[in-house]
């Protein structure tokens, strides 16, 4: 496992920081499990993690997901404002990717160079970057041969 | 029904410092000079400011953020040496310089003071944005280690989809942008006053974030803006023609999301504000005669465009089109060039925009109508806010 391809091996990427809220996420993803909050009274899921449930007040817990997803939305940036990155790397195609468990339920992840994206396409995670001492979920085109859990 | 405070409180007067890109000159200086430019257009002297108040957070994450040095706090003023006739302030966390007039026109209305000096000041630190520690804590966890941070992918990402959804063309935007350089270069107080943009330099600008452009971004300067308001009959008094605050409102449109747009939400998420400032004001979006759109990026002018109603869902870049929205055309959008070419004011640029072509004072790009002048700031899936002023009381 490596810091994987949008550290380029010139610049870490910043190390998420896990509180009391989001450490589960951050536990299951060094197990190679994507799991997100759902909401044990109306079952809704919810992304980022919060303290409650935000369509009904209850009590959210975290729950495995499928990692299928569809493509939401797609930038390539370039020289993005990012702590600790320097000028002058190749751009970065950030992507917004949707849960099939449920509409709106939306990840941010960054997505290796394709020639080709497409609103809608099918993705599929892996756990195939690291920042400091946690493991990433990170997306990928669902017909690629992604790297699975390491 | 009509805002209980509506036209109580006029904009008296409206001050600007020089506007420069990068600067050793403390920031905090440039504010004094907006704020002394104000109380003097008003006919006033500063002792007669008791009310102060700000959004004054700086226009970066991470960095230091001394008083008087990379922002322009309620601190700042009070430690000047007029300031020990101040009985009132208010600074804002959340909502804009907009959230700054609302409460300055409550409070001047409830009588907690008698004159309010609102302001912001932007300031260009040195160096590129985002050169502190590599850490991720909150909900940037999930966002900053796939290189998502900061405003641009946000509204590259929602631009991307809008496009799609809309079927627009993001070559058309230059009529937009173009448009309102050509009004820069008729504001002495825009940072590109001397500095043309045609519709080839657009073509050829390079990308930041596709769909975005060079010139779909703000421009960055060091700058202050201040406005001095007070009670309709202080104003009476005064030698300028008052500008009366007919409506103002802030943007509390629920959201799920913290980490990026919705993308898909702009009119359902915008139109609540418009409306209330419409309900406020008694007026409706046809009685708007000039619209300052918060721009800083450009597609959020057509979010705000549809959003407020001038055009349908997915409209808007037709809608700019054809000179429909230059200082002579059907609706007068960004007549001072707005923050894509006066410079990244947050919102303050755009006020005191809506003052100065209410006033009649604004030369050469003067609008005709000076009917309700519309201001919406930040974006209608962010939280900002807007004011209706006029030039007649209501």
């Amino acid at each position: 496992m490596s810091d994987g391809p949008v550290a380029d091996g010139a610049w870490a990427r910043p190390v998420p920081v896990p509180d009391d809220v989001t450490a589960p996420f951050w536990a299951a993803a060094r197990e190679g499990r994507l799991v997100v909050q759902r909401c044990g009274d109306c079952g809704t899921f919810q992304h980022p993690p919060r303290a409650r449930c935000t369509s009904c007040g209850g009590d959210p817990m975290f729950t495995a997901v499928s990692g299928d997803a569809t493509l939401v939305s797609w930038t390539t940036a370039h020289d993005p404002v990012v702590p600790g990155r320097p000028r002058g790397l190749p751009p970065v195609v950030i992507a917004v990717v949707e849960l099939v468990e449920q509409p709106g339920l939306w990840l941010v992840s960054d997505v290796d160079e394709r020639a080709e994206l497409r609103i809608g396409d099918d993705m599929r995670v892996a756990f195939d970057a690291t920042a400091g001492d946690q493991v990433l979920p990170r997306f990928h085109p669902a017909g690629d041969s992604a790297e699975g859990p390491s | 029904m009509t805002w209980a405070n509506r036209c109580a409180v006029a904009v008296v007067g409206v001050g600007f410092s020089a506007v420069e890109r990068r600067t050793t000159t403390p920031l905090g200086r440039f504010a004094d000079d907006a704020a002394a430019a104000a109380i003097a257009d008003a006919g006033l002297t500063p002792d007669a400011v008791d009310g102060l108040a700000t959004y004054p957070t700086p226009p970066f994450e991470g960095a230091a953020a001394r008083s008087g040095e990379d922002m322009v706090d309620v601190e700042h003023f009070l430690q000047a040496p007029w300031a020990r006739g101040v009985r009132w302030y208010s600074q804002a966390g959340e909502g804009m310089v907009t959230t700054s007039v609302r409460d300055a026109v409550h409070a001047l209305a409830a009588g907690a003071c008698t004159t309010a000096l609102v302001w912001r000041a932007m300031y260009v630190p040195p160096g590129t944005y985002g050169t502190h520690a590599g850490t991720a804590p909150g909900d940037a966890a999930f966002a900053a280690p796939y290189c998502c941070a900061g405003a641009i992918p946000w509204h590259a990402l929602a631009y991307r989809r809008y496009l799609e959804r809309s079927g627009g063309r993001r070559e058309a935007m230059a009529a937009l942008v173009v448009e309102q350089r050509r009004n820069a270069n008729r504001n002495p107080h825009a940072v590109f006053a001397d500095r043309a943009l045609t519709e080839q330099d657009y073509a050829a600008a390079r990308m930041v974030a596709d769909p975005l452009c060079l010139f779909d971004c703000d421009v960055p300067v060091t700058a202050a803006i201040a406005l001095v308001l007070t009670t309709a009959d202080r104003a009476r008094d005064l030698p300028r023609p008052p500008v009366y605050v007919a409506a103002a409102a802030q943007q509390t449109t629920r959201r799920e999301h913290r980490l990026h747009y919705t993308m898909d939400d702009h009119v359902d998420a915008g139109e609540p504000l418009v409306r209330a400032l419409c309900e406020q004001a008694g007026l409706g979006v046809r009685d708007v005669g000039s619209a300052q759109l918060y721009d800083g990026f450009a597609p959020s002018v057509l979010y705000w465009l549809e959003a407020a109603g001038f055009c349908g869902r997915g409209e808007a870049l037709d809608f700019v089109q054809d000179g429909r929205v230059a200082v002579d055309g059907e609706l007068p959008v960004n007549t001072g060039g707005g923050s894509l070419s006066q410079g990244r004011m947050h919102g303050m640029g755009h006020l005191a925009e809506a003052v100065v072509q209410l006033r009649g004072d604004a030369g050469e790009r003067q609008v005709a109508d000076r009917g309700a002048a519309l201001v919406l700031v930040g974006s209608p899936m962010l939280r900002g806010g807007g004011v209706l002023l006029t030039a007649d009381s209501l």
